[in-house]
């Protein structure tokens, strides 16, 4: 019996352990959806706001194309795009230019998840090769996260999702669903902890005119200014943001010292999708030709009826 | 069946009616574009019969009224056939009504001395959209509150009178439970009083006159 409950227990330690070291191997993930799904259960506030427009201030627009309707089972495309000019060059954390990144989620409605791999085409497959599309958790597999991968590439992502059957699951009804979506370009410009990323304009902490503007070792810029009681102020500005004052230019508290390095940007939308039963869709068309057929039989019936009055009327 | 035409007949004389039905025959101008009129008919019968069906789940207050909705939709027998005809009938009805509108405009059907029809017949028309939007907000889903939030605001423009009837329409200062119970009671007490009033004006007025003539 002793052994017994010391068995459970180990076992029991051992499995808290392997579930409590399954966020940190997240963690090592490059993923920056990852912020969001740390931070959030739902990344869907009440009032609509999707967690990733918490780090990327800037809005851009974002489009999704999936079908009106869909029928149980069945594998459908959701096609994001996240249109952005393929000449902009995005400031990365080291200062140095690259091309933009992009991410995207995907909020389906209860039931609906990502299709299985057997289930998806070889085209789509083959269109969305180097995309790793994952649940946002494990209890939420409607939600659907991908990114950061290559923006240049990927302008347009595509979702294979698997509808729901309410059949073989109850809480699933034939109704119309909303989807949202929100898709990104570019790196954030605040990180989860509060602190500003470099992808950001920097402005003047003090008042006063520019008397020096240097170039650091590093690749940083100092600006020095000295204010009307006479003292000196250095402020340092990061590599790669170009600097847009000059020497013996006034500068105001929180005026721009540089141009907005940012090219990227957030968005989200969304649009409805109906789940529909077969049944009612072949109801309809019957009842659509139905009414037809009576409609040509009520002509064919008046024309005989016009013919049998014709015919009375030569007696 | 002859003893009992002959007890009405002595107390209501029905035969009048019959040969008053009977008598009147359709003029050879009439074509197919008159039938819009009827058509619109059709589908104020079929909104009261699908309308009075869901009264029966339907419950008008703010946290119960799009689930009850939602539970006619996906729960009650048939509830999502009955809901989706009544809400196609309702822009059929409008989308006919406008055709009607334009039917009789074109063939002067409005013209001496049939002016009564016409104005009893805007007035319906106005009534017909007031169901509309009364019932667009009624399920108090996204778009049905921010269109009844829009809708009531838009008197506010009028000076003077405005705010008095945006406050009318509204049942308070901001949309609200008191805005959906008005909105509620005007859909299904008395819109369909003033429209089964008009309509019988209407349709008497036509009875008396006929069909308007030729071009």
């Amino acid at each position: 019996m002793e052994l017994l409950k010391r068995l459970m227990k180990f076992f029991i330690i051992s499995f808290i352990f392997v579930i409590s070291s399954i966020p940190f191997s997240m963690e090592m993930s490059e993923a920056y959806p990852i912020y969001a799904q740390q931070g959030y259960t739902n990344p869907r506030a009440a009032n609509g706001r999707i967690a990733c427009a918490n780090c990327h201030l800037a809005e851009k627009p974002v489009q999704i194309e999936s079908p009106k309707a869909v029928l149980p089972n069945k594998v459908f495309e959701a096609a994001v795009k996240i249109p952005y000019s393929k000449d902009a060059k995005q400031i990365l954390g080291n200062g140095q230019l690259s091309g933009l990144n992009v991410g995207a989620v995907v909020i389906l409605p209860e039931g609906f998840k990502l299709a299985p791999n057997n289930l998806i085409s070889k085209e789509i497959k083959e269109k969305s090769k180097g995309v790793f599309i994952s649940p946002y958790s494990a209890t939420q597999e409607n939600i659907l996260v991908v990114g950061p991968i290559a923006g240049d590439t990927h302008q347009e992502i595509i979702f294979p999702v698997l509808s729901p059957d309410p059949a073989t699951n109850k809480k699933i009804n034939f109704l119309k669903y909303p989807i949202y979506v929100g898709a990104n370009r570019g790196r954030g410009q605040i990180y989860p902890t509060g602190e500003k990323s470099n992808n950001n304009i920097v402005t003047s902490s003090f008042e006063g005119q520019v008397i020096d503007i240097q170039t650091l070792a590093k690749g940083e810029t100092e600006v020095t200014m000295v204010n009307s009681k006479g003292n000196e102020t250095k402020q340092n500005i990061p590599k790669g943001l170009s600097v847009v004052v000059s020497k013996k230019d006034n500068i105001k508290l929180d005026q721009p010292l540089t141009k907005d390095p940012n090219v990227g940007g957030f968005g989200q939308t969304d649009v409805e999708i109906v789940l529909q039963d077969p049944s009612r869709v072949v109801g309809f068309i019957i009842f659509a030709f139905s009414v037809l057929f009576t409609q040509i039989f009520f002509v064919i019936k008046k024309k005989q009826f016009e013919k049998v009055q014709a015919a009375e009327l030569k007696f | 069946m002859g003893k009992v035409y002959d007890w009405f007949e002595e107390r209501l004389e029905i035969q009048s009616i019959a040969d008053d039905i009977t008598s009147k025959y359709v003029p050879p101008h009439v074509n197919i574009f008159y039938c819009f009129g009827g058509i619109v008919f059709t589908c104020f019968l079929v909104q009261v019969a699908t309308g009075f069906a869901m009264t029966f789940y339907y419950r008008p207050s703010i946290s119960e009224a799009f689930s009850s909705v939602e539970y006619i939709m996906t729960e009650v027998n048939f509830g999502w056939l009955i809901r989706s005809i009544h809400r196609w009938s309702a822009s059929m009805m409008v989308l006919m009504l406008i055709l009607h509108v334009f039917r009789v405009y074109l063939t002067g059907g409005f013209k001496k001395p049939r002016e009564l029809t016409w104005v009893t017949g805007v007035t319906l028309a106005v009534t017909t959209v007031s169901f509309g939007v009364t019932g667009y907000s009624l399920p108090w889903d996204q778009v049905g509150f921010w269109a009844c939030k829009i809708v009531t605001g838009v008197p506010e423009a009028v000076p003077v009178i405005g705010p008095p009837i945006v406050q009318l329409l509204r049942g308070g200062v901001s949309v609200g439970q008191s805005t959906l119970t008005r909105f509620y009671s005007a859909h299904t007490f008395v819109l369909p009083l003033v429209a089964a009033a008009l309509m019988i004006t209407h349709f008497l007025m036509i009875r008396k006159q006929g069909i308007s003539g030729p071009l």
